[in-house]
C-alpha cells in the first residue's frame, strides 16, 4: 500500500457566518457536505448554503490519507500511534504586482515577464515589501478535535509574523481562518470571513493599492507515526476561494482541466495520448469521461447567463455518443464550431489575424454564428501594444484534442464500469479532481480562485500536485514578497492566490459581463478621453460576452418559494443576480446578501430546474421608476424600470421625528465606521468596463 | 490612521440647505456628495412656518410629500399679529400677501431630506466638524475634520459648499467678507398643554424692545420666541428661564397663550437671528448657500425657502459648468443674483418693521425702520 494525501490541493471558501461551516463537495458539481462542529462529516449534501442571520457558512476542506483502493489511515487504523498536521497559509496579493492581464506570464515567453512590461507593483511605495504580506506562520495540531487559528495572537514565538494595519475603510483581517482535526484525526481547512479592507478608492476590477482581504493559500503537511516508531511524511495544498454560488453548475474548463492539460503535455501522463510534443491522432478518447462533460457544462450555463447560440451543441440533434462513420459528419459540423486554441510559445509569432482565439466568428469577423464557448477569454480588456490579447475563449487544448478524435469517430462509447478505485484509468485520484474541479480553469483574467500561473508546468511538483519550495521543510523564517514561481523552484504559501483581485469583491462585482471587441485582433479598448485622463471604453462593434458565470452568475431565475412582498418579482421570472448591489462599495459590505443558484430538481438529473434560492431579499428595497422620471417626456410613464437598491436602515418607517433622526444617526455612523470613497463617478470607467452599469 | 476621503462636492452642514444642494446634484450628475455636519442631528429644530411653495421645491427636488410622514406639514389656521396697533389683524394682511401657510416639523423635514440625500447615493457624516481646510496645489481642497468616535479625517473634494448656517464658522475660516446688519436674537422655549389643547394659530405681539412669536406644533405643544437684539438680551439676563419666563409674563397676549401650560423643561434655546450676507467671490470654487449666503430675519419667512432654492442654484452651477471660467462665470452671476435677492429684502424688512409706530423713541424699532443702502 501506497498513502498519500488528498485532495493534493484542497478548495475552502470564505464565509461570513461567526460559527457555522460546512465540508467541500468531492464531486466536479456536487454539493459539499453537512458537518457537525468538530467537522465530521455528515452524509448528508448541504441544504442551506447561509445561517439564521442570513450569513454565509464557511467551506472547509477536510484531507485524507488514502491509498489508491480508498483504504484511509486515521488515528483509529490499527498501527497508527499519532498524526501531526501543519498547515501555512498566507496572503500575498498586497505585495505583488498589479494585474494587468496576461502581463507577467511567462508562458509567452520573456518578453512579457513583469520586468520587460514594467508592471508596477502594488503599493509600489511600501518601505518593507514583506509586510505587505498576510503571513500568520504555520500551526501545528495532532491527535483528535484539536484546532489553531490563523491569527496574530497566536502566531509561533520567532515567526515573522505580519498583518495589515487597521483600514479607514471596510474591515480588519485579522485572521486568515483556522484549521481543527475531527474525531479521527482528519484535518479540515477553513478559511477567513470575506473581511477586505483598505484606504484608497476602489477604481478598477483589480482592486487598490492599501487593501487586503482574507483570502490565502499554503502548505498542508502531514506526519503519520507508526506503533513502530516509524514516520510517513506526507503534503498538499490549500486554497482559499470566495464561495460557489451555483456549486453544481460547473465552468466548461475548470481548474482540473487545465491540471490535466498541464499533466498530459508538459508531464507526461499519458504518453499514448501526448508525445514527442504532440497529440497522438491514434489516441482513443472516451465519450463517457472527455466528451459528455464538456456538453453537460455547456448546457447548465443557460442558468446563469444568457448564450442561446450555445444551445444546439446541448440539444442532441444527433446521438452525440454514436461512433459511427455515417455520424462523422454531424460530429465533425459539431467540432468545427470550436475555436482551435493556440498554443502561448507559438501564439505570438502568429499573425494577429490568424490568432483562432481573436476570432468570433467562423470566419474570422464574419458568420453566422458565434463559435464555441461563447465566453470571453483570458484578455479582452487591454490591447496588444502592452499585453498579450485573448479575446474569445477556447477549450484547453486537451480537450480540444479529444473533441477532435471523437469527431474523428476515435472514441469509444462504453459506460465505464463502477469500481472502488480510488484512482482513474490516468492514475489521477478522482479526490484531487473532484476539489479543483470546482474552481475556474478558464479564462484567467485573474479568474474567480486562482489564475493563469496553474497553466505553467514549472508550478507543479507532478501531475495535480504543486511543487513546495520548501520541499516539505516549512518556511521557518518568512515568506518572499517578490519571488516569481513561474521562474522556477516551487511556490511558497500565498504565491497561487497573489495574483487575484484585492479585494476579491472588486473582480467579482466588476466582471461578469464583458463587451469584447470582434473585428480588431490588437485592440480591446480605445480612450475616449484625453491622455491626462484616459478613459478607455470596448472598441465597438463588440459582442456580450460572459467571463465565469457559473461562479458569478448574472441572469437567473427568480424561485417560486420566496415571499414575493419581498422579492418584488414573480417566480420564474429571469433577472439580474446582483440586482441592489449597486457599486464596488456595496460589493464589499453585502456580498453576502447574493443568492445561491441551486437545482430544484435534483431526483430527476436529467431535467434540472435552477433557481435562486437564499438570497437576502429583506437587505433590498424596490421601485418601480417610470421612464417618464429618467427623460423628463411625461409621455414615457408607460413603461417603468424596476429599480433594486440597498436603502439606509433608516427607512425602517419610524414615525415620529426626534426618533427618526436618531436612528438616522446611527446609521449614517454605522456607514461612516466603513466608508469607502468610491472613485467619483465622473472619472474612468473601470477597465473592464463590464457591467452595463456604471 | 486617517480616514481619507475623496469626493466632487463637500457640503459642509446637513440642513436644508446643504442638503438641498446634495439632492440636486445628485439627482442631475453623477458627482459624488459628501454632506459633513458637526451637530449629532439630534439639535432641536425649531418649527417654522412655511408658505405652499415648498411642495413646488419639494416636487422639484423629486421627494413625494409622503416620504415626510404625516405630520410633518400641518396647515395653520389662523394667524393673528398685534403689531404696530393693540388691535389684531392677520398677519398675512401685513407681512406676507401670501396664501396658506404651513407649520412645520423640522426634526423630521430635516431628516427625511438627509435619508434621501443617502438614499441616492450621498453620504453624510454627522458629529464631524472642519477644522482645517487646506488648498492642494491640484486646486482642490483638503478638508480635516474630527469626529468624536473616528478620529480625524480628511476630505478631498473639487468644489465646497457651504452650508454651515447662521454661525459660517467656514467662510469666516476662508476669508469671505460678511456684512452683519443687526444682531437680532431669539430666546424661546415649548410649553405643552395640560387641559385644553393650543388653537392651531400663530401668534405675533410686539413690544417696545422687540417682538413675541409663538406657533402651534401640534394639539398639545407650542414654541415660544421672544426676539430682540442681542445686546438687549444680555443686558436683561433673557437668556435665563426665569427672566425670560417672567418677561413673558409681562406680555399683554402672549401671556394669555401660555396660561395653563407648562414650560417643557424649564430651559430656554437662544438662537442668533439677525440679517447678515456674504461677499464670497475671493474664494475659488466656493459657494455658499442658505444661512450662510444670506440670513434673513425671521419675520420674513423667507429663511426656509431661501435655504433649499439657493442650495438648487449652488448645485446647478456646479453640474453644469464645464470649465473653470465657466463655474467663475456662473458663480458671479450667482452672486449678483443674491445681491438683488437681499436688496428687495431689505427693502421689504424695512416695511414691516416701518409698521410698527408705537415706540418712535425705541433703538430697537428706530434702527430697523431707517432706509438701509444698499448691499455693498
Amino acid at each position: 500500500m501506497n498513502y498519500s494525501l488528498h485532495p493534493s490541493v484542497g478548495v475552502a471558501r470564505l464565509g461570513n457566518s461567526k460559527g457555522q461551516f460546512y465540508l467541500a463537495p468531492d464531486q466536479i458539481g456536487g454539493l459539499p457536505f453537512e458537518a457537525d462542529e468538530s467537522g465530521n462529516k455528515i452524509d448528508s449534501p448541504v441544504s442551506q448554503f447561509k445561517d439564521a442571520e442570513g450569513r454565509i457558512r464557511r467551506q472547509g476542506q477536510p484531507f485524507k490519507i488514502i491509498d489508491e483502493n480508498n483504504n484511509e489511515l486515521t488515528l483509529s487504523s490499527d498501527n497508527v500511534k499519532a498524526i501531526t498536521w501543519t498547515v501555512h497559509v498566507a496572503n500575498k496579493k498586497a505585495a505583488w504586482y498589479e494585474f494587468n492581464e496576461l502581463q507577467g506570464n511567462l508562458l509567452f515567453g520573456e518578453d512579457n515577464s513583469y520586468r520587460k512590461r514594467g508592471t508596477p507593483w502594488r503599493n509600489k511605495d511600501a518601505d518593507d515589501r514583506r509586510q505587505l504580506i498576510i503571513d500568520p506562520g504555520p500551526r501545528t495540531i495532532s491527535g483528535a478535535n484539536a484546532q489553531a487559528t490563523f491569527d496574530e495572537a497566536s502566531a509561533p514565538d520567532n515567526y515573522p509574523v505580519s498583518f495589515p494595519p487597521k483600514p479607514c475603510q471596510g474591515t480588519e483581517v485579522e485572521t486568515l481562518g483556522n484549521i481543527l482535526t475531527d474525531s479521527e484525526g482528519r484535518l479540515v481547512v477553513i478559511g477567513g470571513y470575506g473581511n477586505a479592507g483598505g484606504n484608497e478608492p476602489l477604481e478598477s476590477y483589480g482592486g487598490a493599492d492599501t487593501w487586503h482581504d482574507d483570502i490565502a493559500d499554503g502548505t498542508v503537511y502531514c506526519t503519520v507515526t507508526f506503533d513502530d516508531g516509524k514516520e510517513l511524511k506526507l503534503s498538499a495544498w490549500v486554497i482559499v476561494g470566495s464561495p460557489d454560488f451555483a456549486p453544481e453548475i460547473v465552468n466548461i474548463s475548470n481548474l482540473s482541466d487545465t491540471m490535466f492539460d498541464v499533466a498530459i503535455r508538459s508531464q507526461n501522463l499519458c504518453p499514448e495520448m501526448y508525445s514527442n510534443g504532440e497529440f497522438q491522432t491514434s489516441y482513443q478518447a472516451s465519450y463517457y469521461r472527455d466528451i459528455e462533460p464538456i456538453i453537460q457544462r455547456i448546457s447548465r450555463y443557460q442558468w446563469v447567463s444568457n448564450v442561446q447560440s450555445m444551445s444546439a451543441f446541448v440539444s442532441n440533434i444527433f446521438d452525440f455518443k454514436d461512433n459511427s462513420e455515417d455520424n462523422k459528419a454531424n460530429r465533425e459540423a459539431y467540432f468545427n464550431y470550436f475555436r482551435k486554441p493556440v498554443d502561448p510559445a507559438t501564439v505570438l509569432q502568429t499573425p494577429p489575424s490568424e490568432q483562432t482565439n481573436q476570432q468570433l466568428f467562423e470566419h474570422g469577423i464574419e458568420g453566422h454564428i458565434p463559435l464555441m464557448p461563447l465566453n470571453s477569454g483570458s484578455n479582452s480588456v487591454s490591447n496588444a501594444e502592452d499585453n498579450i490579447v485573448d479575446k474569445f475563449l477556447t477549450l484547453t487544448q486537451t480537450q480540444y484534442f479529444l473533441l477532435s478524435q471523437w469527431a474523428e469517430g476515435k472514441f469509444s462509447n462504453e459506460k465505464p464500469v463502477a469500481n472502488t478505485s480510488a484512482q482513474d484509468a490516468f492514475g489521477i485520484f478522482y479526490a484531487d479532481q473532484g476539489s479543483v474541479g470546482n474552481c475556474v480553469g478558464l479564462p484567467m483574467c485573474p479568474g474567480i480562485e486562482v489564475t493563469w500561473s496553474m497553466q505553467n508546468p514549472v508550478v507543479y511538483a507532478a501531475p495535480y500536485v504543486i511543487k513546495d519550495q520548501s520541499m516539505g521543510n516549512g518556511f521557518p523564517s518568512g515568506l518572499d514578497p517578490e519571488r516569481d514561481e513561474c521562474e522556477g523552484g516551487g511556490c511558497q504559501p500565498g504565491d497561487l492566490t497573489k495574483r487575484m483581485a484585492c479585494p476579491w469583491q472588486a473582480d467579482f462585482f466588476n466582471c461578469t459581463i464583458q463587451n469584447v471587441n470582434f473585428t480588431e485582433p490588437t485592440v480591446n479598448k480605445v480612450n475616449e478621453g484625453n491622455e491626462a485622463d484616459p478613459n478607455m471604453v470596448p472598441l465597438a462593434p463588440t459582442y456580450y460576452s460572459y467571463w465565469w458565470p457559473p461562479q458569478s452568475p448574472w441572469d437567473v431565475l427568480t424561485n417560486q418559494y420566496d415571499d414575493q412582498s419581498v422579492t418584488h418579482l414573480p417566480a420564474g421570472q429571469q433577472v439580474n443576480y446582483a440586482r441592489g448591489i449597486n457599486s464596488f462599495v456595496q460589493m464589499v459590505e453585502h456580498w453576502s446578501a447574493l443568492g445561491f443558484i441551486r437545482n430544484q430538481n435534483t431526483q430527476e438529473p436529467h431535467f434540472p430546474f435552477f433557481t435562486e434560492s437564499e438570497r437576502n431579499h429583506q437587505l433590498f428595497a424596490y421601485k418601480d421608476v417610470p421612464v417618464s422620471d429618467i427623460t423628463g417626456n411625461p409621455g414615457d410613464d408607460g413603461t417603468d424600470i424596476p429599480v433594486f437598491y440597498i436603502p439606509d436602515d433608516v427607512k425602517t418607517h419610524l414615525s415620529a421625528g426626534c426618533s427618526k433622526a436618531k436612528s438616522l444617526l446611527k446609521g449614517l455612523e454605522e456607514k461612516m465606521a466603513k466608508p469607502i470613497t468610491a472613485k467619483p463617478a465622473i472619472k474612468k470607467v473601470p477597465r473592464s468596463g463590464t457591467r452595463s452599469r456604471r | 490612521m486617517m480616514q481619507a476621503h475623496e469626493c466632487d462636492v463637500l457640503v459642509v452642514g446637513a440642513g436644508p440647505s446643504g442638503a438641498s444642494t446634495a439632492l440636486n446634484l445628485l439627482n442631475h450628475t453623477a458627482l459624488s456628495v459628501v454632506i459633513i455636519e458637526q451637530s449629532d442631528l439630534q439639535r432641536l429644530r425649531v418649527g417654522e412656518s412655511v408658505s405652499e411653495s415648498i411642495f413646488s421645491l419639494l416636487t422639484y427636488l423629486n421627494i413625494p410629500e409622503s416620504e415626510f410622514g404625516p405630520n410633518c406639514f400641518v396647515s395653520t389656521q389662523g394667524n393673528t399679529a398685534y403689531w404696530g396697533s393693540d388691535k389684531s389683524a392677520n398677519r398675512h394682511a401685513i407681512f406676507a400677501p401670501d396664501r396658506a401657510t404651513y407649520q412645520i416639523n423640522r426634526d423630521m423635514f430635516d431628516a427625511t431630506l438627509l435619508e434621501q440625500v443617502v438614499r441616492r447615493g450621498g453620504s453624510v457624516f454627522p458629529r464631524t466638524k472642519s477644522k482645517e481646510v487646506k488648498k492642494r496645489q491640484d486646486g482642490r481642497y483638503l478638508v480635516e475634520a474630527n469626529h468624536p468616535k473616528f478620529g480625524k479625517l480628511s476630505i478631498t473634494c473639487r468644489y465646497l459648499v457651504d452650508a454651515s448656517g447662521r454661525n459660517s464658522s467656514l467662510s469666516k475660516v476662508l476669508g469671505a467678507s460678511l456684512s452683519q446688519y443687526d444682531r437680532l436674537t431669539g430666546v424661546g422655549a415649548f410649553f405643552k398643554a395640560r387641559q385644553q389643547s393650543f388653537e392651531q394659530l400663530q401668534l405675533i405681539e410686539s413690544d417696545e424692545f422687540g417682538w413675541w412669536y409663538s406657533a402651534a406644533l401640534s394639539r398639545d405643544f407650542i414654541v415660544v420666541t421672544y426676539f430682540a437684539d442681542f445686546e438687549r438680551i444680555s443686558k436683561h439676563k433673557l437668556n435665563r428661564f426665569g427672566d425670560w419666563r417672567a418677561y413673558l409674563g409681562k406680555s399683554l397676549y402672549m401671556s394669555k397663550r401660555v396660561e395653563g401650560a407648562t414650560c417643557v423643561n424649564d430651559n430656554v434655546w437662544v438662537r442668533p437671528a439677525g440679517t447678515h450676507f456674504n461677499r464670497f467671490m475671493d474664494i475659488n470654487n466656493y459657494l455658499p448657500v442658505g444661512d450662510a449666503a444670506c440670513a434673513f430675519d425671521p419675520i420674513s419667512s423667507m429663511g426656509l425657502g431661501f435655504a433649499m432654492t439657493s442650495g438648487c442654484q449652488a448645485a446647478s452651477i456646479i453640474g453644469n459648468s464645464l470649465t473653470s471660467t465657466d463655474f467663475e462665470r456662473r458663480r458671479t452671476i450667482y452672486q449678483q443674483d443674491l445681491e438683488q435677492q437681499f436688496a428687495q429684502y431689505l427693502t421689504l424688512k424695512q416695511q414691516f418693521y416701518s409698521k410698527e409706530q408705537r415706540w418712535p423713541n425705541s433703538p430697537f424699532w428706530s434702527r430697523r425702520q431707517q432706509q438701509v443702502e444698499n448691499v455693498a
